[in-house]
């Protein structure tokens, strides 16, 4: 698959009302590989905190015994991170405002996720 | 951590503790040593200010003929266990550069986006040039020679 | 330039050793080591030379103590003549406050001695071609040769130096003269950055 292919996957994504962006990172060194976004989100930044992110959540799920993870979500009182592991080291990940339809967003995570493998 | 320079020392400790860099090293373009963290022998300080410098210097040259004017923002070598992180800023006091060697428990996203933040603030900290004139006292000539005539014994 | 450090009264000046190749850099700083007080000692440190290719600049911290109220230190620097060394050369002389340009004394050695010169000068232009001023003195060495194989000081300065800048002969092996030319640039450096209008006492 493209990254012209990856990007129109990201787009479909980033059309749910209420999403600032998505992208694909590489978990192993916090860069941005594809993305679709609005501008003020800073997606390089996401990129790297988000890969913080899940290396942590990997150390959390490794010291309890509990494999790779495979999704992380953090909710906040504004908005919402959804993480989605696609073929190592790459992740998809959206960031969307509180009132986002934020289930329709980790279907279309996963869905893009078996794609991208 | 040593630093030469005072106001460098918030932003580079709250880099270090962001970004969670091994060794971080700031110099001047010229290889002169600001500040740094992590290295133990003075000579390995200077060893990599001066090959940092070089390899920005040449990295420059290779964009004036790949013709890429801006020059390149960074230089990042990824290693299998440690990774690098080169990067030139300004300052009021002219074109400074970081040198940053960082571990698995970090990433280039990351010290690439904490050294950003580093860069604009130590940008905001640097005071203004200290006028030359200021710098020594009249009549140090005589402090001259005889700060030589003890360092180089009865010569 | 100059590095100052306002708060801890530290002043550090950079001194680059410049000329041809062969024409002994390298010696004279380990001339100049080798008469430091032993007390006041500190490594002459050849820098990269892990890298496995060469050493890519000799390097001599001198701590001159307390002069005009501040902390001087001197970084004296000797890059070697290999021709990849020129990215090198010019970041160093890029932060030099002064110069100590070896010049070969050997009637033979004129014409490298001229490149040398004019490498300094096109290594201290800016990116318009401006040429940064920068304190130099001239050393001519191997004063140790018959004096059969030497030019005259007076001969060497009117190729090298119309400026009238000091200019010393002197032999590293012997050790003459070093010490006087390296005060010399020292005291340049010095009286430049205290400003015209002071005169030297």
């Amino acid at each position: 698959m493209s990254i012209a292919r990856w990007e129109n996957a990201l787009r479909e994504v980033t059309r749910v009302p209420g999403v600032l962006g998505a992208l694909i990172i590489s978990a192993d060194d916090g860069l941005v590989v594809a993305e679709s976004s609005m501008d003020e989100l800073a997606t390089a930044d996401v990129a790297a905190l988000s890969a913080a992110l899940i290396l942590r959540a990997s150390r959390c799920m490794s010291a309890m015994g509990k494999g790779a993870p495979g999704s992380v979500h953090l909710v906040g009182d504004a908005g919402a991170l959804l993480a989605v592991a696609g073929p190592a080291p790459l992740w998809l990940v959206a960031v969307a405002h509180g009132d986002a339809e934020l289930g329709r967003v980790r279907l279309l995570l996963r869905d893009f996720a078996v794609v991208l493998a | 951590m040593r630093v030469l320079e005072p106001w460098v020392t918030a932003p580079l400790t709250e880099f270090l503790r962001e970004s969670s860099a091994r060794l971080a090293l700031v110099m001047t373009s010229s290889g002169q040593v600001i500040a740094q963290h992590g290295f133990t022998r003075s000579v390995d300080v200077m060893s990599a200010a001066a090959l940092g410098a070089g390899i920005l210097a040449t990295t420059t040259e290779i964009a004036t003929m790949v013709d890429a004017p801006a020059g390149f923002g960074a230089v990042v070598h990824q290693g299998a266990a440690q990774g690098i992180w080169l990067a030139g800023f300004d300052t009021p006091r002219g074109r400074w550069i970081g040198l940053v060697v960082f571990g698995p428990e970090s990433t280039v996203g990351l010290v690439r986006m904490f050294f950003a933040r580093f860069a604009e603030q130590v940008a905001a900290a640097t005071p203004a040039v200290v006028p030359v004139r200021d710098v020594l006292a009249e009549g140090f000539e005589r402090e001259l020679d005889d700060s030589l005539r003890a360092l180089f014994g009865s010569r | 330039m100059a590095r100052m450090d306002e708060a801890q009264r530290d002043l550090t000046l950079t001194v680059v050793v410049y000329g041809a190749p062969r024409v002994g850099k390298t010696s004279i700083l380990h001339c100049i080591q080798d008469r430091v007080a032993p007390e006041r000692r500190t490594g002459l440190s050849p820098l990269g030379t892990d890298s496995g290719v060469a050493t890519l600049l000799d390097w001599l911290p001198l701590e001159l103590g307390t002069i005009g109220g501040w902390n001087a230190r001197v970084h004296l620097y000797a890059i070697p003549d290999q021709r990849h060394a020129d990215s090198t050369r010019r970041v160093i002389l890029g932060d030099a406050d002064g110069v100590l340009f070896a010049a070969d004394a050997q009637a033979n050695r004129s014409g490298d001695n001229l490149d040398a010169l004019r490498s300094l000068q096109s290594n201290l232009e800016d990116a318009d071609g401006l040429l940064r001023q920068v304190p130099t003195v001239f050393m001519y060495t191997k004063h140790d040769l018959p004096a059969e194989l030497l030019l005259s000081r007076p001969a060497l300065d009117q190729e090298l130096n119309p400026a009238d800048a000091p200019s010393f002969s002197v032999s590293a092996l012997r050790g003459e003269g070093v010490l006087e030319a390296l005060h010399a640039t020292i005291s340049m450096v010095m009286r430049r950055l205290v400003g015209p209008g002071t005169r030297a006492s």
